[in-house]
């Protein structure tokens, strides 16, 4: 375990701090960017520490969906508290993970990605023709917290700093070096003690549990989901675009990248209202070509070796993660 | 301890060299001891037990250590770190702290004082060891070397011959596949010779070249003289 130094602690507290006092500050259409930008965040870094392992998820999505349905289901249909709704998305997440899991982990790059993927399409068309899912028209639930946007970003944010927390534990654990052996040189980690399997079912399990809840506050958030909006591709893209922005196989850099792409999004969305999109898609291009490391290698070149550069290496930032890629 | 499959047996403290032409299943026996094979019949025992369907960690962690005929170094952690990898993972039943192990280990190879360097900074030599080093960190009973000598110096192989032969004499079973005659010679103490996936012959390294059945093999093949089989990937 690395020790923090003060520079490490200083910089936690300052946005801890942030976080804690952010909603007294801000308007309510700046709360709720706020709030998309810790949901974009979680989903970035969950998506990320699978591709520590190196497999390469689309199942995102998938979870997301599942995780809102059997939030909604649960509180519609057994009449769950939001809480304990979130708890069963969670759950349900991480059963379907593991189930999915121990069928597909076998596979490797491409092949894995696809059947990620069948993963979500086969739920979103399992929801639209359900019954007890309401098909097509999808789900109402009444608003969190009696649509109380302050205590709905607190609860995003609770749930942003278990996911930080459980990313900078696992990076600092033997489970990271784990991770980084598997990516680098599965063969080479089987033959000295490293049960792959095990470890990339964790890896994924963990990884789904937090789109599940994602899903679950979405819909409680938003008090409306349909399947196409639910189990949408884009899900999963956006949080793989976002961490590979950021910096891949790091904890800083899927934050970093959620936090600058999603606040580009909103901002090109309301000066450009037609086709912000091209302008989206045209930056990230650019940035993917230009910046291989991410924003994250970009900031550590620029930060050298001071005391922002101590605090980047803390937070799982180093230009490359661990062993080779 | 046994290795039985083709039907050869290895027993502790002893190196047995594991030569043959090229596609005679050298590396393929390598892959089916270490478990990232499994067959499609036979079975292959291990101090008695049948491993023939566990998992490689397992066989790992039950004591059977190998290195690839192409390096396989992490190459964004320093050379410790890479020891250490095979030490946390591997050599957990020994109960010792993996730095202590890891240091050991290179110490064992003579990389004490390269520790701190990155792979990338390490001779063809180097690299060789500290492959050596992170098996040797998971304490194997039985040690399987794919090419050690490949691309080294005279010199070099001259050192890590020695180096074997300690880990041999510290009661290890090592199995190494090699292609220079020079080498085996050197270096088994009873040398196996693999043809089209079975054993042609078994026996003192005086014994198998002189073995009419082993020489029609290899000159069948290429006759280059003092090297034999495997000169490629």
């Amino acid at each position: 375990m690395v020790r923090p130094v003060r520079s490490v602690l200083v910089f936690g507290s300052l946005a801890a701090g942030f976080l804690a006092l952010a909603p007294l500050a801000v308007d309510p259409y700046l709360l709720h960017i706020l709030i998309l930008v810790l949901m974009s965040a979680v989903m970035a870094l969950s998506w990320d520490l699978l591709v520590r392992t190196g497999q390469l998820s689309l199942a995102h999505a998938g979870f997301f969906g599942l995780g809102a349905y059997a939030s909604a289901l649960s509180c519609n249909l057994l009449g769950a508290s939001w809480w304990m709704s979130f708890i069963a998305a969670g759950m349900a997440g991480g059963a379907a993970a593991l189930a999915l899991g121990i069928i597909t982990l076998r596979l490797h790059g491409m092949y894995f990605a696809i059947a990620t993927l069948a993963f979500a399409e086969v739920l979103r068309t399992v929801t639209l023709q359900a019954k007890f899912t309401g098909g097509a028209v999808g789900v109402t639930l009444p608003a969190i917290f009696g649509g109380n946007r302050v205590e709905a970003y607190y609860l995003v944010a609770v749930i942003f700093v278990l996911c930080l927390a459980v990313s900078l534990g696992l990076q600092k654990s033997r489970w990271g070096l784990a991770f980084q052996a598997i990516r680098a040189r599965q063969a080479v980690a089987e033959v000295i003690g490293i049960d792959t399997v095990k470890t990339k079912l964790a890896a994924f399990v963990i990884s789904s549990v937090f789109p599940s809840l994602m899903g679950a506050f979405y819909i409680h958030y938003v008090t409306y989901i349909i399947p196409y909006e639910a189990f949408s591709l884009n899900t999963s893209v956006s949080a793989l675009v976002m961490s590979v922005f950021g910096g891949i196989y790091t904890t800083a850099g899927p934050v970093i990248g959620a936090v600058v792409l999603k606040i580009l999004e909103e901002y090109l969305k309301s000066a450009i209202v037609y086709g912000y999109t091209v302008i989206y898609g045209l930056i990230l291009a650019l940035v993917i070509l230009f910046m291989p490391n991410g924003l994250l290698g970009v900031i550590r070149r620029a930060a050298g070796s001071g005391r922002a550069d101590q605090i980047l290496r803390w937070f799982g930032g180093r230009k490359r993660a661990g062993v080779s890629d | 301890m046994a290795v039985r499959g083709q039907g050869f047996r290895i027993e502790r403290g002893e190196i047995v060299g594991l030569i043959g032409p090229n596609g005679a299943g050298k590396t393929t026996t390598f892959n089916l001891i270490s478990g990232l094979y499994y067959p499609d019949a036979g079975t292959i025992r291990f101090k008695g037990v049948d491993i023939t369907r566990r998992a490689p960690h397992v066989r790992c962690r039950m004591g059977i250590g190998r290195t690839f005929q192409i390096i396989q170094p992490f190459e964004n952690i320093s050379v410790l770190q890479n020891v250490m990898v095979g030490a946390i993972f591997g050599g957990r039943r020994s109960g010792k702290r993996p730095e202590d192990t890891a240091w050991e280990a290179c110490e064992m190879v003579g990389l004490g004082d390269r520790c701190h360097s990155m792979p990338g900074e390490l001779t063809a030599a180097g690299l060789k060891k500290m492959e050596l080093a992170r098996a040797l960190a998971t304490f194997p009973e039985l040690l399987l070397l794919d090419e050690m000598m490949e691309g080294l110096t005279p010199v070099e192989s001259a050192e890590v011959i020695n180096i074997i032969k300690k880990v041999r004499d510290s009661g290890t079973a090592v199995l190494v596949i090699e292609h220079v005659m020079r080498t085996v010679r050197d270096l088994s103490d009873r040398v196996v010779v693999m043809h089209q996936g079975g054993t042609l012959a078994e026996g003192t390294y005086g014994e198998v070249v002189s073995d009419p059945l082993v020489i029609a093999a290899y000159l069948g093949e290429e006759g280059e003289g003092d090297t034999v089989g495997h000169s490629g990937h």
